[in-house]
């Protein structure tokens, strides 16, 4: 039910401590979470009212 | 003007996120150029370090961003021009691109005062099958001062989805050492004020007519907690900070409900934007707020 992220930057600076280069890198999340679980796969079928209007339309 | 180079001294700043949406992987490469003081007979009056340029790259699996901003100073050593430009590519061809630029310009006076700034703001998103979208905005500010100490500044917006093109008025009042006391924004209608003493802020009100309203609670000059209500659902905001005032926890909760919270720690490096020359006259409490970007 929780995800979670980690990030490391790696900055390099000048003479007066300013940043002068930062690399973050960010690990991909871990956990789960069941907003995001992917639900099962299912055929799906057309209802047959659905084909019979398109049947209708072409005539 | 020499630049300085990095040295080979390293620091790793880590932050972590825990919250219910899912991340992708990220890379992000960031560098700066900054104007040092190499001890030249060079005229620096208010910084001997000065940005001259941001670029950054951050790539995730659907996304490639780019960023530039390139800052642009007087002989006097005072920023009067930024451009910054963002890029963002996904790596599918189907998503849309968007591409957005902000100019900001700022004029002094002989004596080296801010007295007016401008802010503009372009944005564009187009899309493999429809026709690009492109969304306006700019800010013009003028500045006044007394004593030498900013006392007002006047905030006019245009643009695609400004609704009122009505000045947006910042007044500020000093006390008897001429701390920074209050900073008032906006009309009698709805104001926003900030309380200081001894150059910490100590309080934040929103009135409305006859109603205040105190959303924030501030400690040791820091807001700590924010309370943004809602019709179904009360969001809260909570942070912490070291004893140097960095942030180094954030949590949200939702109906009294933690739904994520970051934490992060710190490095001793400065970060790059504090490089930017202060403005004569302003509150100095004031100054990253209003440098910013």
């Amino acid at each position: 039910m929780q995800l979670s992220s980690e990030s490391t930057t790696t900055v390099q600076t000048n003479s007066q401590g300013y940043v002068t280069s930062a690399v973050t890198s960010t690990k991909p999340a871990t956990g789960t979470d069941q907003d995001y679980t992917q639900p099962p796969k299912r055929t799906l079928k057309a209802p047959s009212s659905h084909v019979g209007a398109f049947y209708e339309n072409r005539k | 003007m020499a630049l300085q180079g990095p040295i080979p001294l390293r620091y790793a700043m880590k932050t972590t996120f825990r919250f219910p949406y899912g991340l992708v992987t990220s890379l992000l490469v960031g560098w700066l150029s900054a104007g040092c003081n190499q001890g030249t007979n060079e005229a620096l009056p208010q910084q001997t370090c000065r940005i001259q340029q941001y670029t950054a790259t951050t790539k995730s699996r659907s996304t490639n961003w780019t960023r530039q901003t390139v800052y642009t100073y007087d002989q006097a050593g005072n920023l009067i021009k930024s451009v910054s430009t963002t890029n963002e590519q996904p790596v599918t061809r189907t998503l849309p691109t968007e591409t957005t630029t902000t100019t900001a310009t700022y004029t002094y006076n002989a004596e080296g005062y801010l007295m007016a700034s401008t802010s503009g703001w372009r944005s564009t998103v187009s899309s493999p099958n429809s026709q690009s979208k492109t969304t306006l905005f700019s800010s013009a500010t003028s500045y006044s001062y007394t004593s030498g100490r900013l006392t007002q500044q006047s905030e006019t917006d245009t643009g695609t989805y400004v609704l009122s093109n009505n000045p947006v008025l910042t007044t500020y009042e000093y006390d008897s050492n001429g701390d920074l006391a209050k900073r008032t924004v906006g009309s009698p209608s709805y104001q926003q004020i900030w309380v200081y003493s001894k150059n910490q802020l100590i309080d934040y009100m929103e009135r409305s007519g006859n109603s205040e309203n105190h959303p924030f609670t501030v400690q040791d000059g820091v807001i700590t907690k924010m309370v943004f209500p809602g019709s179904q659902q009360e969001l809260v905001v909570t942070a912490q900070f070291d004893s140097r005032r960095r942030l180094i926890r954030r949590e949200e909760y939702v109906n009294n409900q933690m739904t994520q919270y970051y934490t992060q720690t710190w490095t001793e490096a400065k970060p790059a934007l504090a490089s930017l020359p202060l403005f004569k006259g302003f509150p100095a409490i004031l100054m990253p707020s209003i440098v910013s970007g």
